[in-house]
């Protein structure tokens, strides 16, 4: 079936609006799209969105991650294998992680990793055809925000909450970090690792950040001061 | 099948979270999560939601030749699915030890303990007899598969009609639905399996999520296990015991055992009136010729269709809104009173026999009605407020 922008689409839809705009200038197709000969069909299932001046791509619900090059992830390390570690990102398969790409890692200084440790690293190399690798220095060599994470909790959820959580238009972390301290680390993968001072403040981040998946911005923070005065033992 | 990785922060979180006497999603210890069952359009479908667990049950039937030493007996055949659609850790088309265990458990606790009247599903003895055939799918694995599936299984056959058969002389001819109506399948009883976990062999914690499963049968760094297990009891609206299965730790504490079936035995209760009162009023309204489809559930409340109510990470008393809702259906369920079993010693020898070695189970129809599995430990002692804003 023939779509435009912003309808909801099906796989085998095809759209023309892209194709045209495709003759004039480039065309940056993102996930969900596919061009097959002299058209442009849909993948996945969503609604078609369109960025100006040339970028499309299908807003899908999706849970299952795959692997791509440069996202921060959040994994549990599952093996020691020589030299490396693997790592259960969530993809089809465990990732590899050297133990060298850790920051101050030589080959007799090995990082403290142990099996069922949690990890945020980055991906450096995500292709279809081989394991992913994931690094947890950046190219200075410095950890930066990388490495073993440390107590606290990791829950999974959709990855579309994850991006909603990432972007900077989200008012969920600028009015919960108002209320009480905790630390955040937010995977592309759909996993989410939170630490707050005690159990019960952990869990309130975490029920903020699950409740505001549906949420339109003002509810957001509606919710996030009804969780606030639940946590301090108000009545709203 | 892959297995879940547990991280050892997640492992610790929720043994410290359950030793202070909270759980992961705000419930208390012996509540359980919403249940739902919805029928098709068809007799003998439906879908059981517990919480986030989905599972899709079918019955269906034919004529077949009964088995040899079985000759005026019908045929009750179970076949539990797991597909990748459930979880990701799940293969297509590959039996797994849950699935291998989810269909004996199933097969005991329907099958074992004699709940269907397979004698009414004889039409010619020694040459043809009705074989219904259960097929459960799991559509959404959120933990506590064995509660849902069993669910399921039950409202299913009790939901299911056969059509109608009449013998003349040598012929035999099965009508159609429109030319007679069909028969419902007789139960004798209505058993249902519940699952409870424990943590450090002394808390139990009922419909345990798949976070709180895995956690208790799963053993420390060091190899040890934390004492920890799930209990499966299968028991029957009268508060008769069919079925017993535990799993994880040994447990040296016989209390916990009693507990828990004093435990089960409210909410076996409640879960089958719940069956009852959703086979009636699915009745009521075919009768009415009101057409029932599963498209019902998913567009019951539109837009919101998508929002889910409970989540998996939950302060106590976080939606006051879902509170409200959920007394509203307790007022529902007042469905007629428990009334003594016609089957009593029948099935009770029957029963006991497999479980001998827990000869103290014996004792519980005779024990006081009070379902408290709170350990010593006490309840939540989180502030309980209610914020009616919004």
């Amino acid at each position: 079936m023939k779509v435009s922008i912003d309808d909801v689409v099906l796989p085998g839809d095809y759209c023309e609006d892209i194709v045209n705009a495709g003759e004039k200038s480039k065309v940056i197709l993102g996930p969900g799209l596919r061009k097959e000969i002299d058209k442009v069909y849909i993948t996945k299932s969503g609604v078609l969105r369109k960025r100006a001046p040339n970028t499309y791509w299908v807003d899908s619900y999706q849970k299952r991650y795959v692997p791509s090059r440069a996202e921060n992830v959040i994994g549990v390390v599952v093996q020691k294998a020589g030299d490396t570690f693997r790592v259960d990102v969530g993809g089809s398969c465990t990732a590899t992680l050297s133990y060298l790409s850790f920051e101050g890692a030589t080959k007799k200084n090995r990082p403290e990793v142990q099996v069922g440790d949690v990890l945020y690293a980055k991906m450096l190399i995500a292709s279809k055809d081989m394991e992913p690798e994931l690094v947890c220095v950046d190219s200075h060599g410095k950890k930066g925000r990388l490495g073993v994470l440390n107590d606290g909790f990791v829950f999974k959820c959709s990855l579309n909450l994850v991006r909603k959580v990432l972007s900077p238009n989200c008012p969920l972390l600028n009015s919960l970090k108002n209320e009480w301290p905790f630390e955040l680390a937010v995977g592309m993968n759909g996993r989410i690792w939170i630490k707050a001072k005690t159990m019960r403040e952990t869990i309130a981040v975490g029920n903020a950040i699950l409740g505001c998946e549906y949420l339109s911005d003002s509810e957001i923070k509606s919710m996030c001061t009804n969780i606030a005065s639940l946590l301090a033992g108000h009545v709203s | 099948m892959r297995d879940v990785f547990l991280s050892n922060c997640e492992k610790n979180f929720i043994q410290k979270l359950v030793s202070e006497g909270h759980r992961l999603d705000g419930r208390n210890y012996n509540e359980s999560r919403r249940l739902d069952v919805t029928f098709g359009s068809e007799y003998g479908s439906c879908i059981v939601r517990l919480g986030e667990t989905k599972v899709l049950a079918q019955v269906s039937c034919e004529v077949t030749q009964p088995k040899q030493i079985r000759p005026n007996e019908g045929i009750l055949y179970i076949n539990v699915e797991i597909s990748p659609m459930a979880a990701p850790q799940f293969e297509a088309n590959r039996q797994t030890d849950l699935t291998v265990y989810l269909n004996r458990l199933l097969e005991k606790c329907y099958k074992d303990s004699k709940c269907i009247d397979l004698e009414s599903l004889c039409i010619v003895v020694e040459e043809k007899v009705w074989s219904l055939r259960v097929d459960v799918k799991v559509l959404n694995h959120g933990g506590n598969l064995i509660e849902c599936a069993s669910i399921a299984t039950l409202a299913s056959l009790a939901h299911f009609k056969r059509p109608d058969v009449t013998r003349s002389g040598d012929r035999v001819i099965i009508h159609t639905i429109a030319e007679k109506d069909p028969i419902p399948t007789v139960l004798y009883h209505y058993p249902v399996c519940m699952t409870f976990a424990i943590f450090n062999n002394e808390v139990l914690l009922s419909d345990p999520s798949f976070i709180e499963e895995s956690v208790c049968t799963s053993s420390t760094e060091e190899g040890i296990n934390t004492g920890g297990g799930l209990l499966v009891i299968g028991m029957n609206q009268y508060k008769e015991l069919c079925l017993l299965d535990l799993n994880g730790a040994a447990l040296y504490d016989s209390n916990i055992v009693h507990k828990a079936i004093i435990s089960a035995a409210e909410s076996s209760k409640q879960i089958v009136d719940l069956v009852k009162q959703r086979i009636n009023s699915d009745d009521t309204m075919r009768q009415k010729r009101i057409k029932i489809n599963f498209a019902d559930m998913i567009t019951s409340d539109h837009l919101l269709s998508l929002t889910r109510k409970d989540l998996s990470i939950q302060l106590k008393k976080f939606n006051v809104d879902d509170m409200t809702l959920k007394n509203d259906m307790e007022h529902e369920d007042n469905d007629d009173e428990p009334e003594p079993s016609k089957y009593d010693g029948k099935f009770e020898n029957k029963v006991m026999t497999i479980f001998e070695i827990y000869s103290l189970i014996s004792v519980v129809p005779s024990l006081p009605q009070t379902a408290e599995i709170i350990s010593n430990k006490g309840v939540s002692k989180w502030i309980e407020i209610s914020s009616d804003s919004d």
